[in-house]
């Protein structure tokens, strides 16, 4: 009892000494200001990683068959009717899922395509270094960047394109599992990122949902694209769209949604 | 069996992809401790409430190479700063200015003739370390605190350097750097993100943890005779700043970060300027790696979790030509039809990947320094790091490029690049 009041009083006198004269918290200067280590931060991280982790688990099967339902659906809009091949995929080892994904074929670049590529890259190269300075170069770069990647592909095709072994279908199924792998790994990059803030618990859960959400609805839409761009280039283009607009992509989606969410008021 | 590659070179590219892998997994867990420490952990300020003292003696030390259009802000702050006067001397130095330095610093000079020493360079090697090198010869004793002629100082920042060096183990002390024209675009709010990520997280957290936090060559200070105890400024290096704080901790002094030291500076306004200093600091600070590895590994007396942490500080910038390569080796695999990572694999390389920003400065890393500076709302353009993330990783990568080849193999000498200046003078000359 003695002990309670005073640690009673002593949160009392703790909230005084940063209470100002108009009844305000006095808030500290930036560079001494810390977060307080409260039940909550371990308590939220725990719960949210538990509640994701388990709606997740049960709805792997519901992310995909989304994905499969908007294949279905745009393909055929897209003028490229394709039957859907449903494969039974291991996420993490033990956890299986169903995976269905466009059957479609793509060709490889005729000697043509490969002296347009590479011209059109030259050509972008030198445009980029003479007129991509100042603020575009960062631009500059990437298109740089880009062109040398498309480079190296069409060097491959050239020389050796027996080497080159995925097929468009293939390519869908890796890329569809790269993106449910970062879903899953969302709710642990945010335990320690996201979760140890002084957010309410539904901020949080809100958060994670936005977040995830946000994934699982651009990553088909993606994907889409992908096979509409290989459809008309061949899969020549394959290489460039796993680097720029495979992955890296996904992970640039989750750090916006992340900076968006992280911006909110607490 | 590949088709048209031999199985040697699909085991080097994944052995590489995986070295890479989990070197940046190494960096990346090193932020994270950081990160959190700096949020939870117990924050070190103990010489934050030394006000009253018998003050030592403190030189300014401000070197200057056409600096007319801000020389002026930096000097009427520092002699208005709270410090005995009878201990207090600012000594402004022109290095061969072009343009309207001296006469600005001459201007000064006659408002304030018992604070403000100027002096002026014609011969000799160029360069601030090699003005900073002459100056310290010069002194007899006490505190040498460095100002670049951009930084402008608040009133109470000279007693906060000056306050540590009453403990006789330190060396140095480096105060926090903030950007002042954060809002002239795009660059410049995204370089105050990783200056914000840098000093308000990973320099407090390791100054909490005991670690090695750098002395960064401006808003900072170094005990004179500790300098001359480790041999003095080193001018045959591009960071002689890094290269002080190996130096002295390898002689068993320490350096502290003073989070509440605020001082504020001018960030480059435009990417090619960015390029030039980047690179400048990347080479540098490769310099001091290759010196001071071996040294950092053998010296006795140093813990263990210091040693291991100021091992992956020397190594910081050697991450962006690796993670260039690793992503080459990744990518020839994939046009090869060999399998890159497993899938939970590749993920986790993206994701730490995006973490390898600049001097790594991890995106959870500027989310919570911007909490603790309490502006959230500037999180908005984290995505957009990632052109500074590019732009970095291409310029270390040459300049790790350029110090191997132009430096080392063909002997070339070194050049300092002044860093542009886009204050107006509106100062009264």
């Amino acid at each position: 009892m003695v002990g309670r009041t005073t640690g009673t009083r002593w949160r009392l006198l703790e909230r005084l000494r940063y209470q100002s004269h108009s009844g305000r918290v006095i808030r500290r200067h930036r560079a001494l200001h810390r977060l307080e280590f409260r039940r909550a931060s371990l308590l939220h991280p725990l719960a949210l990683l538990l509640g994701s982790y388990g709606v997740l688990l049960a709805s792997a099967d519901l992310i995909t068959a989304f994905w499969c339902w908007e294949f279905t659906f745009w393909l055929p809009h897209l003028d490229l009717p394709a039957a859907m091949e449903s494969q039974t995929r291991h996420l993490f080892g033990p956890l299986a899922y169903r995976l269905s994904v466009p059957r479609l074929i793509a060709g490889l670049p005729d000697l043509a395509a490969l002296r347009i590529s590479a011209a059109t890259c030259a050509a972008l190269m030198v445009l980029a270094f003479v007129t991509m300075r100042g603020r575009l170069l960062p631009l500059g770069y990437l298109l740089w960047g880009a062109c040398l990647v498309q480079l190296m592909s069409v060097g491959l095709f050239w020389w050796a394109p027996q080497a080159f072994s995925h097929s468009l279908t293939s390519h869908i199924a890796n890329g569809l599992e790269y993106a449910l792998v970062l879903v899953f790994c969302v709710p642990l990059l945010l335990s320690f990122s996201f979760y140890v803030f002084e957010y309410s618990l539904l901020k949080k859960a809100v958060g994670t949902a936005l977040i995830m959400l946000g994934i699982v609805v651009v990553v088909p839409y993606q994907y889409l694209a992908h096979i509409a761009l290989i459809d008309f280039g061949g899969l020549l283009l394959m290489p460039l769209l796993y680097v720029l607009f495979g992955l890296l992509f996904d992970i640039a989606v989750f750090i916006a949604l992340y900076a968006w969410v992280v911006s909110w008021e607490a | 069996m590949n088709a048209v590659a031999p199985a040697w070179l699909i085991l080097g590219l994944k052995g590489v992809v995986y070295m890479v892998l989990v070197l940046m997994i190494i960096y990346t867990l090193r932020h994270g401790l950081f990160t959190l420490n700096r949020l939870f952990g117990r924050q070190r300020h103990p010489y934050l409430d030394i006000d009253t003292a018998d003050w030592p003696q403190v030189t300014v030390v401000v070197p200057a190479h056409n600096e007319a259009a801000v020389i002026a802000h930096a000097l009427e702050a520092l002699v208005d700063v709270d410090y005995p006067n009878d201990r207090y001397e600012v000594v402004a130095i022109d290095d061969r200015s072009s343009d309207e330095t001296w006469s600005v610093m001459q201007a000064c000079s006659a408002r304030h003739p018992a604070l403000l020493r100027i002096l002026r360079r014609s011969e000799g090697q160029p360069g601030k370390a090699a003005v900073l090198k002459e100056v310290s010869e010069a002194l007899e004793g006490g505190i040498l605190i460095v100002f670049d002629a951009d930084y402008v100082p608040g009133r109470g920042l000279i007693k906060q350097i000056a306050a540590p060096f009453f403990d006789a183990e330190v060396g140095a002390v480096m105060g926090r750097v903030v950007p002042h024209n954060t809002a002239s675009n795009l660059l410049t709010r995204l370089l105050d993100l990783e200056r914000a990520g840098g000093y308000q997280v990973d320099q407090q957290a390791r100054m909490n943890l005991r670690l090695l936090p750098q002395y960064g060559g401006s808003v900072g200070g170094v005990r004179l005779s500790a300098l001359r105890a480790v041999g003095g400024w080193r001018v045959d290096v591009y960071a002689e700043d890094t290269d002080l704080t190996y130096r002295l901790m390898l002689a068993g002094f320490k350096t502290v970060y003073e989070n509440r030291c605020e001082c504020y500076e001018e960030v480059p306004e435009v990417w090619q300027e960015r390029n030039r200093q980047i690179m400048r600091w990347a080479k540098g600070h490769n310099q001091v790696a290759l010196r001071h590895l071996g040294r950092t590994l053998r010296t006795p007396g140093i813990r263990a979790f210091e040693r291991v942490d100021a091992v992956l500080l020397l190594g910081v910038y050697l991450l962006a030509p690796l993670l260039l390569l690793g992503f080459l080796c990744g990518f020839s695999l994939f046009l090869l039809g060999e399998p890159v990572l497993a899938s939970g694999a590749l993920v986790v390389f993206g994701l730490v990947s995006f973490s390898a920003l600049g001097n790594y400065a991890a995106f959870f890393e500027i989310a919570a320094a911007l909490h603790l500076d309490g502006s959230r709302k500037r999180l908005r353009l984290l995505p957009l790091n990632f052109l500074n993330f590019l732009v970095s990783l291409i310029n270390i990568t040459r300049a790790c490029f350029s110090l191997l080849f132009d430096d080392t193999l063909r002997g070339k000498q070194m050049r300092w690049d002044k860093t542009a200046r886009y204050r107006v003078n509106d100062h009264p000359p």
